[in-house]
């Protein structure tokens, strides 16, 4: 009880409040007509001991954007992991040698979603107070990366997108976990939205969901035009080939835009690493690459592009590879049958 | 020896051939040194059995359509005919490329994989069109293929960039698939890692893809040479078995697919127990006004 109310305290509104309220100079974006600016964020990870400290770092990456003329800013995965470090007496846990070994010093038995639920209420106070002020104070779009959240005795990761005026547009539950996710106690959402903004078709799936066409399949079918993907991928130093795995491939088969924010760095023995990277349709890219830009490395950095939905409207006109109805209802959804219950492999079998 | 198969696969240029014997000489010709004994598979490019259409029907000043139509029948026996004899000869499974066969309407664009005794042990269609093949009578199943110790499924056409074939065909239980291809020129790089690579990826598979190249009647291929298998399984883990990267002109390369390899890439990281199925039930297959490949 008395963690609780400490943590009550400690993510009051007020001092989070002046700071997402300091003197901003919001830039008016100028982009093309039918051209949209967007930024990817690439954020080291941290634990922030408290909420103004997070505010204050989340407020000189969309400063950044703003400046640069973005109306949408994109934040990575565990965005609000980060605010842990507000947990009491996390000073202690963060010396542990591993994440394992920090739960493990909470008690037998404990896992990352026990804590969340005592803690997430706190840090997603703080979460929603932080980016909707943000995106007030600066009229922008800010799509939130994702918080752990508790609900309903289960834990999800959930991004969050929010419109320049604070409101919360949506919100997206994580459809498909990692393996160490799953053994964390987190919970897979069920389903997935698609926002109608003033920018265009939004949507923000989370992460691995770009592993599995089945989500830009259903995306597109939802008319999504641009797919926000905040990443936490914890591979310490992925191949340049396997960064080209998940949202580059979604976007050449679905013809969508994609934004992919990262997080990078790490803390106890996770360590993550991405590059943050704006993707589009190789045939509307300059150089073929389906790359409109990309993080230079794996620091702190803010990637900008603009995005021609005029452009993109036209492309899908004429789609590279034609649909066939028939082979689609001859298949789905029942060849997942065998994987009903936690998923089976052939070899398994 | 660990599970599964020497594969080899070749990347050549178009040419047209006097009859099944000539074909069958061809293949014998740049089998050598891959192709002996039954514990080969030999995978020849996309349209490369299409020099067998009668030299007749080739040279006419007609579209290859009406060359197709003219021949009926006689091109789908003679690539029976040409890929039994060379299967039975070389005594190894045998994709000899892939024909077009006229079809009402349109045409078919098949290929079939050939045991070591010569029996065809199963046939497969193209199942996705580009969007300029209008004429393509796309198929509406696909099937895998026992060969040797691995099942192996073929993608032909715009297939490897329909992402629900090779996801059928991986959760029917697929080891491999194979890409017998004819792109047509420009195919750059990141075309082709949109395709096939990215497919062993996301499923977990391995991947062979074969390319045919030069002049292929009115249009020109540009086709490549790649094995593909999850980057966990690669040198660099780069995706690619052997060189690391797409590999051109007149060439072959041969590779033994460890399944055991698949196996543990599976089970180190288990894409398919992350499937959402209750998701999928509730939106695939998707309404039609914004369908995807």
């Amino acid at each position: 009880m008395g963690a609780r109310l400490l943590l009550r305290w400690r993510s009051r509104s007020g001092p989070l409040g002046r700071v997402v309220r300091k003197p901003a100079r919001p830039k008016i974006p100028t982009p093309k007509v039918g051209e949209v600016r967007v930024a990817a964020v690439q954020m080291p990870f941290t634990f922030f001991g408290s909420g103004e400290a997070f505010a204050r770092e989340l407020r000189s990456f969309v400063h950044e954007a703003s400046e640069a003329g973005a109306e949408l800013v994109v934040f990575p995965e565990d965005l609000g992991t980060t605010l842990l470090g507000i947990l009491p007496g996390f000073d202690r846990l963060a010396r542990s040698g591993s994440l394992e070994e920090a739960l493990g010093s909470l008690g037998p038995g404990i896992n990352l979603s026990d804590v969340i639920e005592v803690a997430g209420p706190a840090t997603l106070r703080i979460y929603e107070t932080v980016l909707a002020g943000l995106a007030r104070s600066y009229r922008i779009h800010v799509q939130g990366g994702s918080i752990l959240v508790p609900l309903d005795g289960r834990t999800f990761n959930v991004a969050h997108l929010y419109n320049p005026n604070g409101r919360l547009l949506g919100r997206q539950p994580k459809c498909h976990l990692l393996p160490l996710e799953a053994s964390w106690g987190l919970a897979a959402g069920d389903d997935l939205e698609v926002l109608d903004t003033p920018l265009g078709r939004l949507a923000q799936p989370v992460c691995m969901d770009a592993t599995y066409f089945e989500t830009f399949r259903i995306l597109v079918s939802k008319g999504a035009e641009i797919v926000c993907l905040p990443t936490a991928d914890p591979d310490p130093a992925p191949s340049a080939w396997k960064s080209l795995r998940g949202l580059w491939p979604r976007v050449q088969e679905s013809g969508v835009y994609g934004i992919q924010a990262a997080m990078v760095g790490g803390a106890l023995d996770m360590s993550f690493a991405g590059q943050s990277a704006i993707i589009a349709p190789i045939d509307l890219t300059p150089d073929g690459s389906g790359y409109l830009a990309k993080a230079h490395g794996h620091l702190r950095e803010v990637v900008i592009s603009d995005l021609d939905l005029e452009a993109l409207r036209a492309f899908r006109e004429h789609p590279a590879v034609r649909p066939n109805p028939a082979f689609d209802e001859s298949y789905f959804p029942h060849i997942y049958r065998g994987f009903w219950r936690g998923g089976i492999l052939h070899d398994d079998a | 020896m660990p599970e599964g198969l020497r594969v080899a696969g070749f990347c050549l240029p178009f040419r047209p051939f006097d009859g099944p014997e000539h074909m069958v000489q061809d293949i014998m010709a740049r089998s050598a040194g891959f192709g002996e004994g039954a514990g080969s598979f030999l995978v020849f490019p996309g349209m490369y059995a299409m020099g067998l259409l009668p030299t007749a029907f080739r040279m006419e000043p007609v579209g290859m359509f009406e060359r197709l139509r003219a021949a009926g029948t006689s091109l789908e026996k003679a690539y029976h005919d040409a890929g039994s004899e060379a299967a039975k000869r070389l005594h190894a499974w045998l994709l000899p490329g892939s024909v077009l066969i006229p079809a009402r309407p349109g045409y078919r664009h098949v290929a079939a994989i050939f045991d070591p005794e010569g029996r065809v042990i199963g046939e497969q269609a193209q199942t996705h069109a580009f969007g300029d093949e209008v004429e393509l009578a796309v198929a509406t199943s696909v099937a895998t293929f026992p060969v040797g110790d691995l099942h192996v499924g073929i993608l032909l056409g715009a297939d490897p960039w329909a992402p629900a074939v090779s996801r059928v065909l991986a959760l029917e239980g697929a080891d491999l698939l194979v890409a017998p291809l004819a792109p047509r020129r420009p195919y750059t790089a990141e075309r082709a890692v949109a395709g096939l690579w990215q497919e062993a990826q996301q499923n977990q598979v391995f991947g062979l893809e074969t390319g045919l190249t030069g002049e292929l009647f009115e249009t020109e291929a540009d086709g490549r040479l790649a094995f593909f298998g999850p980057c966990e399984t690669t040198p660099e883990e780069s995706g690619f078995i052997g060189e690391a990267g797409y590999v051109s002109g007149e060439t072959a390369r041969a590779h033994h697919l460890d399944r055991g390899l698949l196996r543990q890439a599976r089970e180190a990281f288990p894409i398919f127990r992350h499937l959402n199925p209750s998701l999928y039930r509730r939106y695939l297959p998707e309404r039609r006004r914004n369908a995807l490949p």
